[in-house]
């Protein structure tokens, strides 16, 4: 760093610049853009290419070194515009955080004083630092509530009481707050901008509009779409089937020709060469597209989500030329000409739940599956992708999961799409069981449906 | 040929080939060339993403090299082969043929990213709907375009002695790997405004009249914005669509002129029918509408 008259050091103009891009990347992590150094260095050669104070080209620079696919392009401006701001802009932020700093020193005032009331043993303080009693303003009510309880229960019996327990208690309370302590400064570390006052401005603008950059409408639990969104999220629906049907019908793999050699018409090819083998031919190899099999949860359980599976179901249907649908509950239903059959308006396919035979009833996915085996064994083979939309609420789990682990074997691939989110499989042992067999995925908003299909399903096969 | 061009100059050059941008396309392609990046092109299918690397192979006067990517493209196909018929007539001309002697350039096809390689000045490559290749030939992707080398067992290692200039174009039908997309400037286009539209009619087809110009931007907007199609028409179909408007004699859309030239925009049955009942319930009020 060059070093003034003065004796201090001046900053440097490019350390400055890669400092704010640093921070600008810290932001653009924050709000999910994977940006990595290699990213930043770009950025710093993209800027010297540019005219410095033109924004527009700034920003055009910056976007194209940084937001490198469709969804981080769409919330990019947004988060440049919160973050490079004119210095007006930055003034009033540094005054309205102030103003915060300030209503949140006095809301921490007055959580001490009600620290202090409440931390009491035998009717006297505890005698607790400052900053003791401010980690336990910043607790839950839940937790809070629980130390107030300890002391409760400790001050149970006064008869009994012995005021040499003070220090025992006090000492108790102390290591509480100091693993509290310890606990919230480790998640206010994870927090996006690690203290940074720019960073966490620059997130805070980011996300204080409409729901981090997305389409709200990802965000919405599925059974929370609200009616009138409902022709949109129908349309949206259908966009992601259909992607979801490219994922699995496109072949990926090479074919291996050079062990597929058609000797009859190779010989026969050759013959105007006296023999020798010039032109090879080789055996084509028979493209052939995937069948989806679809089984769509229609019980009780998932009445909420009703909306979402025949939207779902119907959008496949529309480009999958080799589909089967069944819906299940207690048994299996076989929905494919019907489901075909329909303009998949709201009211056509609420006409299609109101005619089955198993909608709404409880949930057994062992007879379904069993049916299934039974009746449409034709189905089951090496070409065939079992797609599989339920709560995994279900009786019979064990006998399910049998049938599935043989059926994997006889199939390409199960995918499961889990309208309870991944955190609270752990508390379902029919989740367990069944996810050994299957590949699950978490499903229970649009967003997480496009998650699905961004990651690698189904890698390897085909 | 002339790599070294100023923003303005390329901006002009764009122009003069006929592709109407504005800088939000053309700034990431002007930084791909001075920091010698490949450009990543991304959106939906026929807002002109291929088109960038033939104007840029006309500008640079270049050839252009075009590596077209399928389901189950393998290197063979992308890199090269050997020529297999030739090496046997050699051995059948001369029995006196060594190993070494099969094994030389002359007896090696050349696939476009070889042929890019080994150009003998600076070519375009365009690898064209790359998110159609496998994960594992992606990744074999991102390390030639890093290295710009290739080992080939018999021959050794044959480095380009000219960077080409990359364009990858990607539909984004699968997420491309971080890896190669980190090693990328990255543009995505968008369909066009309206009035961008019209410039793009205008430059392409200078014989359509302003008015029907303006009329079939509008209603090709709307199109894409406004109706909930299986495929949304390109500017491609915007262009075919004035060409037969004018070779019909047509000055100005009404009901019966769309409905009777639908299918020069909409290629499916049931888009054909959604456009229908859309004209059925208001005419052209909403297809007309800014």
């Amino acid at each position: 760093m060059p070093t003034g008259s003065n004796g201090f050091s001046t900053p440097d103009p490019g350390l400055l610049l890669t400092l704010r891009l640093a921070r600008f990347a810290a932001v653009l992590r924050a709000a999910g853009i994977p940006v990595g150094s290699g990213e930043v260095i770009d950025a710093l050669d993209a800027l010297r290419e540019v005219d410095p104070l033109d924004r527009e080209q700034t920003r055009l620079a910056l976007s194209a070194t940084m937001a490198k696919d469709e969804r981080a392009h769409a919330s990019f401006d947004r988060l440049f515009a919160g973050f490079f701001i004119s210095p007006q802009e930055a003034a009033s932020r540094e005054s309205s955080r102030t103003a915060r700093e300030e209503l949140q020193a006095a809301e921490d005032r007055r959580r001490m004083g009600e620290g202090r009331a409440d931390l009491q043993f035998m009717g006297r303080q505890l005698d607790l630092t400052d900053e003791q009693l401010a980690t336990y303003s910043r607790l839950s009510a839940a937790q809070r509530e629980r130390l107030r309880e300890f002391l409760q229960r400790a001050d149970g019996d006064p008869a009994s009481l012995d005021p040499a327990l003070l220090p025992l208690v006090e000492h108790v309370v102390r290591e509480h707050l100091e693993r509290w302590r310890r606990q919230l400064a480790v998640a206010r570390r994870a927090a996006p901008g690690a203290n940074d006052e720019q960073i966490d401005d620059g997130y805070r603008g980011f996300v204080a509009g409409a729901g981090g950059g997305d389409d709200p409408l990802l965000q919405l639990d599925m059974q929370q779409i609200p009616a009138q969104e409902t022709g949109r999220a129908m349309a949206l629906i259908r966009k992601l089937a259909r992607r979801l049907a490219a994922r699995i019908m496109r072949r990926y793999r090479a074919a291996r020709r050079d062990e597929r050699i058609d000797f009859r018409r190779t010989i026969r090819a050759n013959y105007r060469y006296g023999g020798t083998l010039i032109d090879l031919r080789y055996r084509a190899r028979r493209l052939r597209k995937p069948r989806i099999v679809l089984i769509c949860d229609v019980s009780g359980s998932m009445a909420k989500y009703s909306s979402f599976t025949l939207y779902f179901a119907h959008g496949l249907a529309k480009v999958v030329s080799d589909l089967r649908a069944f819906l299940f509950a207690e048994d299996l239903e076989d929905v494919t000409p019907r489901l075909r059959a329909l303009a998949g308006t709201p009211s056509t396919l609420a006409g299609l739940a109101e005619g089955s035979k198993v909608w709404g009833k409880g949930t057994n996915l062992g007879i379904a599956l069993r049916r299934l085996e039974d009746e449409h064994d034709r189905l089951l083979t090496g070409n065939t992708v079992f797609v599989i939309v339920s709560d995994t609420k279900t009786l019979a789990a064990a006998e399910a999961a049998a049938i599935l682990a043989r059926m994997r074997a006889r199939v390409r691939g199960i995918i499961w799409l889990n309208t309870v989110p991944a955190d609270q499989w752990d508390t379902l042992p029919a989740a367990v069981l069944l996810a050994e067999h299957v590949d699950m995925y978490q499903c229970s908003s649009l967003g997480d449906l496009e998650t699905v299909l961004r990651r690698a399903i189904l890698v390897g096969t085909g | 040929m002339d790599f070294d061009l100023s923003n303005a100059e390329l901006a002009e050059a764009f122009r003069a080939y006929d592709y109407i941008c504005g800088q939000d396309v053309l700034l990431p392609v002007y930084l791909a060339l001075r920091l010698h990046k490949p450009l990543l092109v991304e959106g939906a299918p026929g807002v002109g993403k291929t088109e960038i690397a033939k104007v840029l192979a006309k500008i640079l006067d270049v050839e252009l090299i075009r590596l077209q990517c399928y389901e189950g493209l393998d290197e063979n196909k992308a890199l090269y082969e050997w020529n297999y018929q030739r090496q046997l007539l050699r051995i059948q001309m001369g029995r006196d043929a060594r190993e070494s002697d099969l094994f030389t350039e002359e007896y090696l096809l050349m696939r476009p990213l070889l042929r890019a390689i080994r150009s003998a000045t600076r070519p375009v490559l365009l690898i064209d709907e790359v998110d159609k290749v496998d994960e594992a030939f992606e990744a074999f992707l991102f390390e030639l375009l890093s290295d710009f080398q290739v080992s080939i067992p018999e021959l050794g290692t044959l480095t380009a002695d000219h960077i080409p200039v990359v364009v990858l174009t990607s539909n984004s039908e699968r997420e491309l790997s971080d890896g190669l997309k980190r090693r990328c400037i990255y543009l995505y286009i968008d369909f066009p405004s309206p009035e961008r539209e019209v410039e793009i009619i205008r430059a392409r087809a200078p014989a359509v009249p302003a008015a029907l110009a303006r009329q079939i931007s509008l209603a090709m907007h709307f199109l894409r914005t406004g109706l909930d199609l299986r495929k949304k028409p390109s500017i491609a179909e915007t262009l075919d669509w004035a060409q037969a408007l004018l070779s019909l004699g047509i000055g100005e859309l009404d009901a019966a002129v769309v409905a009777g030239t639908a299918g020069m925009i909409l290629k499916n049955h049931s888009d054909l029918e959604t456009l229908a009942r859309e004209l059925d319930a208001n005419g052209l009020k909403r297809l007309l509408n800014a």
